[in-house]
């Protein structure tokens, strides 16, 4: 649905939920304003503490308000560049798509999520050795 | 403040299904009475925080938030399992909701102190909150921390679950060759046939197919493929599809539940005779003197010397309980 780049990480089995919220986190701290959608059901969680993870697979993650209105009625388009992360959570790892990996945040985004699912849970983390 | 019989099966339920069914499911007042002192330390704190920053927390919107962030209640769990106090618990709760861990100071002196104290910054980011504590058993916090670099800086954004094997020692199994028959199921799943996947063969469909539709009867077993489970129930012969199906690791993680899996990891005779009711010993008993008088049995030589073995250990702790 966007163009960008894939990069899958591996979860050692950190359930799907669990993973999708780190992602949001991770990526808050960056985006302190940004708006998450479901993006099975394109449906916008009111915020990180009353959104129901426990469903949720796949996972867009915009900038801000303002960016999410300008993909709703661009989509992807050059004034929109670099404020949308897609989550896909599976059972073993969760991909992410970004327009451009090289960009600082995406680098720190994807660095700080493969060091905290590598080495940083306690959930069978262990697997990772 | 106490809770209804809806609750306490509700928190009983997701008790277990946060694995935690063999530590505080065995002494579930303890931990109902531990839950309520959290739930009045949260409010105290709540109390104290700008209107609309924290949401309330009733025992009721517990059960409601683990129907919808299962993983968030499950570590809040395991730190009541742990010990750790209300205070702690409260603040955990704070930080899995969305609070911000801002910084964590642990002291310790041999037998001296053991003192933890952590600062949030709770989800309107302006909001700081504090926590202390001189209880030992907070330090199990520290297990549930996940540990991160943010640029090349520490952090430590929230608490994980650990992963928590399934328990040992509740069902007491009778298992031939190609099926297992559980004698006694101790908590409080009632009791029945199971099988072993593994193990199937042509010899048994007929067999296999009664039992897995028991199984799934008995909430053992998911029915990942619907339709399959109901063609096995008319007919038997499509039943190496199903076994197919629940022999590969992969699909077994899916199609079992918990219970399930709990059974199928009983892959030898009798467990935890210790255990065992006198009752739960003269079945099993029972059992043995069968396989061993019949002349139809499965069993090999080892597994039938093995078998003569457990009849001497049960024998001997019937003795003892008489």
């Amino acid at each position: 649905m966007i163009r960008g780049s894939e990069i899958t990480l591996d979860t050692f089995g950190l359930e799907p939920a669990t993973v999708l919220e780190s992602v949001v986190r991770v990526i808050a701290r960056r985006w302190p304003s940004c708006v998450l959608v479901d993006a099975e059901i394109c449906q916008r969680l009111d915020s990180f503490e009353a959104g129901a993870f426990g469903g949720l697979r796949e996972l867009l993650v915009f900038r801000d308000e303002p960016s999410r209105e300008i993909w709703e009625r661009l989509g992807a388009d050059p004034d929109n560049a670099h404020t949308l992360i897609y989550a896909i959570a599976g059972a073993r790892s969760v991909t992410l798509v970004v327009e451009d990996p090289r960009t600082a945040l995406a680098r720190a985004v994807i660095d700080e999520l493969t060091a905290l699912f590598t080495n940083g849970t306690p959930w069978q983390s262990w697997r990772a050795a | 403040m106490t809770f209804s019989d809806a609750q306490r099966s509700g928190l009983l339920e997701v008790i277990h299904e946060a694995g935690l069914g063999h530590i505080l499911g065995r002494r579930p007042e303890v931990a109902f009475s531990r839950l309520e002192e959290f739930l009045q330390v949260y409010a105290q704190r709540h109390a104290g925080t700008p209107s609309g920053t924290l949401p309330v927390v009733t025992i009721d919107t517990l059960l409601e938030e683990h129907k919808r962030n299962s993983h968030r209640v499950a570590p809040l769990l395991q730190a009541l399992a742990f010990n750790c106090t209300a205070n702690m618990l409260a603040m955990m709760w704070m930080v899995l909701i969305g609070s911000t861990i801002e910084a964590i100071d642990y002291t310790y002196r041999r037998e001296q102190t053991s003192r933890i104290e952590v600062e949030l910054v709770l989800p309107d980011r302006l909001t700081r909150i504090r926590f202390e504590s001189d209880e030992h058993w907070d330090l199990a916090l520290l297990r549930l921390v996940g540990i991160s670099k943010g640029d090349d800086q520490p952090l430590i954004e929230t608490f994980y679950a650990l992963h928590i094997p399934p328990s040992e020692g509740y069902a007491r199994l009778a298992i031939d060759r190609w099926t297992v028959r559980v004698l006694e199921w101790v908590q409080d799943y009632g009791s029945g046939s199971f099988f072993c996947p593994s193990l199937i063969d042509a010899r048994n469909l007929g067999e296999v197919a009664t039992a897995i539709v028991d199984a799934v009867q008995k909430g053992w077993l998911k029915p990942a493929s619907p339709k399959l489970l109901e063609s096995v129930r008319h007919d038997p012969s499509v039943v190496p599809e199903a076994v197919a199906l629940l022999s590969s690791d992969a699909a077994m993680s899916v199609v079992l539940t918990a219970e399930g899996k709990r059974a199928l990891r009983r892959t030898r005779f009798y467990r935890r005779l210790a255990h065992a009711s006198p009752h739960s010993l003269e079945m099993v008993r029972a059992e043995i003197n069968r396989v061993l008088g019949s002349s139809s049995h499965d069993y090999d030589h080892d597994e039938l010397a093995e078998l003569e073995d457990e009849l001497r250990a049960i024998e001997a702790l019937l003795q003892d309980a008489a």
